[in-house]
C-alpha cells in the first residue's frame, strides 16, 4: 500500500494536458487501474476520449474521495460529509459539462462519479414538462395530436 | 419578474441545446437507462411524451424489467366502494416521497379486484376488465368481451415462460332452483 501513495502517474487528455497523480487517485478509475496492473503505465497514459477540462474535474473528484474516504461501512458521518461535498461539487457545472462528465466517467469506469452525474441529470429533469425536456435535449416532438392524446390518457395520473 | 426569469432560463437552455445537438443521442443505451432508473415513475410517464426516440426506450423490455424489479411495497385499501392503492419504494419507504404513487379510483365504479399478479392488478365490473400497474399508476381498460350474456367471470394470470399476462373471461354456469 505504501507504494500507491508514492508512485506517480501522468494522465494525458486528448487536448494534450498532462496531470500528475498518485497511484491511489489513478486507481479510482478502473480503466487506468487495469493499465497499471498490466504494467503498461511506464510513461504518460493517454486518454483519447477526455478533454483536459473534464479530466481535471474528474481528478479533483477522485482525490477528494481518496482523502476523505469514510473509515468503514459504519462511518455515517464520513459518508454524509462526502455526500455534501459531492452535491456542492456538481453545482458548478452546466448540463453540457455534466453530460461530458457522464461519458467520461463511463469511459474511465468510475462508478461513484457515474452515479453522481446521472443523479444530477435525473434531478434536473424530474420536474420538467415534456416540452422543457425537448428543449434541453434538442429533440423534436414527432407525435401527432391524436397519438399524444392516446398516451396522455394512459398516463393521466402523471399530469394531475 | 418571475416570467422574465423563466424566459431567461429558457433562452439559456436554448443556447445550451444548440451546441448539444441531442446529447442524449450521444449516450449509449445503458447510460440512458442509468439516468432513467434514477427518476420517479411520475417523471418517466411524462418523458414518454418527449419523442418517438424516447418512448421505445421507456417501454422497452430492458428498461421496464430493470425498473419494475426494484422491490416495492403495495398497500391497498378498499372501503365502501373506494379503492386506494399506494405504492412506495421498499428500500426507503418513508424517505423517497417523490417516488410514491397513490391512486384513488372513482368510487362510482364498483370494481372487484383480484390479488396482485406479478406486479399488476386486475379489476372487473360485469364484463368490463381493468388492468393496472400500481407502481406506475397506469390503468388500462380492456376491450369488452363481445357477448350479450350476463354473469361473465374474468380471471387474471401471468405466464412466466413467455412473460405474458392473460385474462380469461367466461360465462358462469346458470343455476336454476
Amino acid at each position: 500500500m505504501a507504494s500507491s501513495s508514492t508512485n506517480k502517474f501522468v494522465l494525458k487528455s486528448n487536448d494534450d494536458v498532462s496531470f500528475e497523480v498518485t497511484e491511489a487517485v489513478a486507481r479510482e478509475f478502473q480503466v487506468i487501474a487495469h493499465i497499471i496492473d498490466d504494467d503498461c503505465a511506464k510513461k504518460a497514459i493517454p486518454l483519447s476520449n477526455v478533454t483536459g477540462e473534464i479530466l481535471s474535474k474528474m481528478i479533483e473528484y477522485g482525490k477528494k474521495h481518496i482523502e476523505e474516504a469514510p473509515v468503514d461501512e459504519e462511518d455515517e458521518e464520513g459518508k454524509k460529509k462526502l455526500q455534501i461535498w459531492d452535491e456542492e461539487f456538481m453545482k458548478q457545472f452546466n448540463m453540457e459539462i455534466v453530460f461530458q462528465l457522464i461519458l467520461a466517467s463511463n469511459y474511465l469506469n468510475n462508478k461513484g462519479l457515474l452515479d453522481l452525474t446521472c443523479c444530477t441529470v435525473a434531478d434536473h429533469i424530474k420536474d420538467m414538462t415534456p416540452d422543457e425536456v425537448r428543449t434541453l435535449f434538442n429533440v423534436k416532438n414527432d407525435y401527432t395530436t391524436e397519438e399524444e392524446e392516446e398516451i396522455r390518457k394512459e398516463n393521466s395520473w402523471a399530469f394531475e | 419578474m418571475e416570467r422574465k426569469k423563466t424566459m431567461e432560463k429558457r433562452k439559456k437552455k436554448q443556447e445550451e441545446s444548440d451546441v448539444n445537438d441531442d446529447p442524449f443521442a450521444r449516450f449509449p443505451l445503458d447510460l440512458r437507462i442509468e439516468i432513467l432508473m434514477k427518476l420517479p415513475a411520475r417523471s418517466i410517464a411524462k418523458l414518454e411524451f418527449v419523442s418517438k426516440v424516447w418512448a421505445p426506450i421507456i417501454r422497452g423490455k430492458e428498461f421496464t424489467d430493470l425498473y419494475m424489479t426494484q422491490p416495492r411495497l403495495l398497500f391497498r385499501v378498499h372501503r365502501q366502494g373506494l379503492h386506494l392503492f399506494h405504492s412506495s419504494s421498499q428500500e426507503n419507504p418513508s424517505y423517497d416521497h417523490h417516488d410514491r404513487v397513490s391512486i384513488t379510483l372513482d368510487p362510482s365504479l364498483y370494481y372487484v379486484f383480484s390479488p396482485p399478479t406479478h406486479g399488476l392488478i386486475c379489476g372487473r365490473k360485469d364484463s368490463k376488465v381493468l388492468i393496472g400497474n400500481p407502481s406506475t399508476g397506469q390503468f388500462i381498460t380492456l376491450p369488452r368481451a363481445r357477448t350479450r350474456r350476463v354473469g361473465i367471470y374474468s380471471f387474471f394470470g401471468y405466464e412466466p415462460a413467455n412473460h405474458v399476462y392473460k385474462v380469461l373471461s367466461m360465462r358462469s354456469i346458470k343455476f336454476s332452483l
